[in-house]
């Protein structure tokens, strides 16, 4: 269904993960970025990996949806990996294989391939984990407290966030707007899967023009709405649901910072060991 | 051309975490000729029934038989011959022409440039061959039936009319490909009383010349009492019962279980009973106060 595409990310559940405040999420996933990027050998890749593990432990969120962040990317993550493998130069480097289809891989190039490609996947898992154990109402909410900052700049970060957020609470709506349409015009014999392209983007025609109609009709309904109860985008806004910055969150920055520690510790004296 | 369901059972979402039960279990059988209302609090499944019975939604589980067609589950094949596929195609493009369907606020699929020709979308749908002076005389008939006039009408654009003929102009697009049953998911809500009113005329208009059978879902009780020749209750999924008005509405324990009220003429007739006069109608509004006015005549 159309909704499982946008909505289909956040995964209910309760989990002390899920209950941290989003801002420290992002900020912790922003650590976990550093982390993956400043990771150099297997010490430290195994580090994060540990950190990955158990964050998603934590979160109760089955390890399968996590994995399939990384379908819509995989075609990414193989195609740097061959880039990697045949055009990584190093001094030093000892040829494996210059066979055939294999030219001149070296075992520096195999393995900095194989950690280009561990990087990506690291990132599709630990980004993904956000968006699954947040809202997107939530983050919206984290996302304006990390902005706030610029508002120094004279950037409105509150409309910036109010307009996301609304923008957010409508896909929902006008997905199903869209489902009720596309049926509508179904029933009255649409059809929308044969002709070639051009035809089917004809086609959809009796689906946007109603949609459109429908979603300036509710964006004027909503400003309405909005100053009948005498919204002002200049003045100050007070939050419903304040973030705040508990226990949780305390011990999750922790324990991203000694696992940002150990990656950087296995870095510098690990190297002789392997 | 009957309706008959057997054992229909729907999920929202199956197999997800968000899985919810539509409907359960539902058997039922519409027969031709009939006028029949479908009740039920909101969220009872009603609209998810309907939409099964031209295929809008594929039946995951039972199976449906209206004349000729049979739809029952299909797991999808992958390889499927195309010839196979055309066929299905042109069956299911029969079947939502013989069972025209109207949506809750239909006026809101309005597309086109003018009425005219947002009238005739279904017929260039449901068939393709019509010549264009065809096409026109169906699109005529069509306006005319919903009782708007056609020359006034067809070349205003659908956006600038008003909200009571749009909804005709919506309902006339249905119309126009002949369906033999017409199904109606709450076609008052929105109206004023008079709109109502005139909504009702047409329908039992369109009943006597040209529909067959008419599947209407309404919200009140009042008017299924007054129209519908039989009726269903729905409540989360569950068919409860099906029968005419006076069968259904008699039984006030099981329309207060579902979350409805009873019309306002079951309501007084029990009130009446339990002050010594007992009256037998049906509940529509004209035979209760003809069955009152007896019974009061011969109380002096
Ligand atoms: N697209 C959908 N996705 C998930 N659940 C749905 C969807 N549409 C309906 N439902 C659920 O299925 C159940 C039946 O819905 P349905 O729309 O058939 O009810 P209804 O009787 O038509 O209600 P109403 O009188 O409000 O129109 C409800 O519990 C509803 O929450
Ligand atoms: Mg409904």
């Amino acid at each position: 269904m159309l909704k499982d595409a946008v909505f289909g990310q956040y995964y209910p559940v309760k989990s002390p993960v899920h209950r941290m405040d989003s801002f420290t999420k992002i900020v912790l996933l922003i650590i976990y970025i550093v982390m993956v990027f400043v990771a150099k050998n297997f010490w430290g890749f195994l580090a994060v990996g540990v950190f990955l593990l158990v964050t998603i432990l934590a979160s109760k969120v089955p390890f399968k949806s996590v994995a399939r962040s990384i379908k819509a990317v995989y075609f990414i993550i193989a195609f740097t990996f061959i880039i990697n493998i045949f055009f990584h130069k190093e001094e030093g480097a000892k040829v494996l294989w210059d066979v055939w289809l294999l030219r001149n891989i070296t075992d520096k190039s195999l393995i900095y391939a194989v950690f280009m490609a561990l990087r990506f996947t690291l990132l599709m898992f630990g980004s993904s984990l956000l968006t699954l154990t947040s809202s997107p109402v939530e983050l919206t909410n984290g996302i304006e407290v990390l902005l706030k900052p610029l508002t120094i700049f004279k950037i409105p970060v509150h409309i910036l966030a109010l307009m996301m957020s609304i923008a957010l609470r409508f896909i929902p709506t006008l997905m199903e707007e869209t489902e009720r349409i596309i049926n509508a015009q179904k029933a009255r014999g649409a059809d929308f899967e044969s002709g070639n392209i051009f035809k089917r983007a004809k086609a959809l025609l009796p689906v946007l023009i109603p949609l459109l109609t429908s979603a300036l009709r509710r964006a004027e309904e909503l400003g309405d709405a909005m100053d009948a109860r005498c919204f002002s985008s200049t003045t100050k806004r007070t939050k419903f649901k304040k973030l705040t910055f508990s226990w949780r969150d305390l011990i999750g920055l922790l324990f991203t910072l000694a696992t940002l520690s150990a990656v950087i510790l296995c870095n510098n004296f690990l190297v002789a060991i392997i | 051309m009957d309706i008959i369901c057997n054992n229909i059972d729907y999920q929202y979402n199956k197999g997800t975490k968000f899985a919810t039960y539509a409907l359960k279990k539902v058997s039922l059988t519409i027969k031709e000729g009939e006028f029949f209302g479908i009740i039920g609090h909101t969220g009872s499944g009603k609209s998810t029934f309907i939409q099964h019975l031209n295929a809008l939604i594929p039946i995951q589980s039972g199976q449906i038989t209206i004349g000729d067609y049979n739809l029952f589950f299909e797991p999808t094949k992958k390889r499927e011959s195309k010839k196979q596929k055309k066929r299905m195609k042109s069956k299911l493009k029969d079947l939502r022409r013989t069972v025209g369907m109207v949506f809750q606020y239909p006026e809101y699929q309005l597309f086109a440039d003018t009425v005219k020709e947002d009238v005739s979308f279904a017929i260039k749908n449901f068939m393709p061959e019509t010549s264009e002076a065809e096409v026109e005389i169906l699109t005529k008939n069509a306006i005319e039936m919903v009782g708007l006039n056609y020359f006034e009408i067809k070349d205003k654009s659908p956006f600038e009319i008003s909200g009571g003929q749009k909804r005709r102009v919506a309902i006339a697009g249905v119309l126009a490909a002949r369906p033999q049953i017409l199904v109606l998911d709450e076609p008052c809500a929105g109206l004023d009383p008079k709109g109502k009113n005139e909504l009702w005329q047409l329908l039992h208009r369109l009943h006597r010349d040209v529909i067959k059978t008419i599947i209407i879902v309404s919200h009140d009780m009042n008017d299924v009492a007054n129209h519908c020749t039989s009726s269903a209750i729905f409540d989360h999924g569950v068919l409860k019962k099906v029968g005419t008005p006076k069968q259904l509405f008699s039984d006030q324990a099981l329309i207060t279980e579902c979350g409805l009220e009873v019309p306002v003429t079951a309501y007084l007739t029990n009130e009446l009973s339990k002050n010594g006069i007992v009256l037998d109608t049906d509940f529509t509004t004209d035979d209760f106060c003809v069955k009152l006015a007896n019974a009061i005549k011969n109380q002096k």
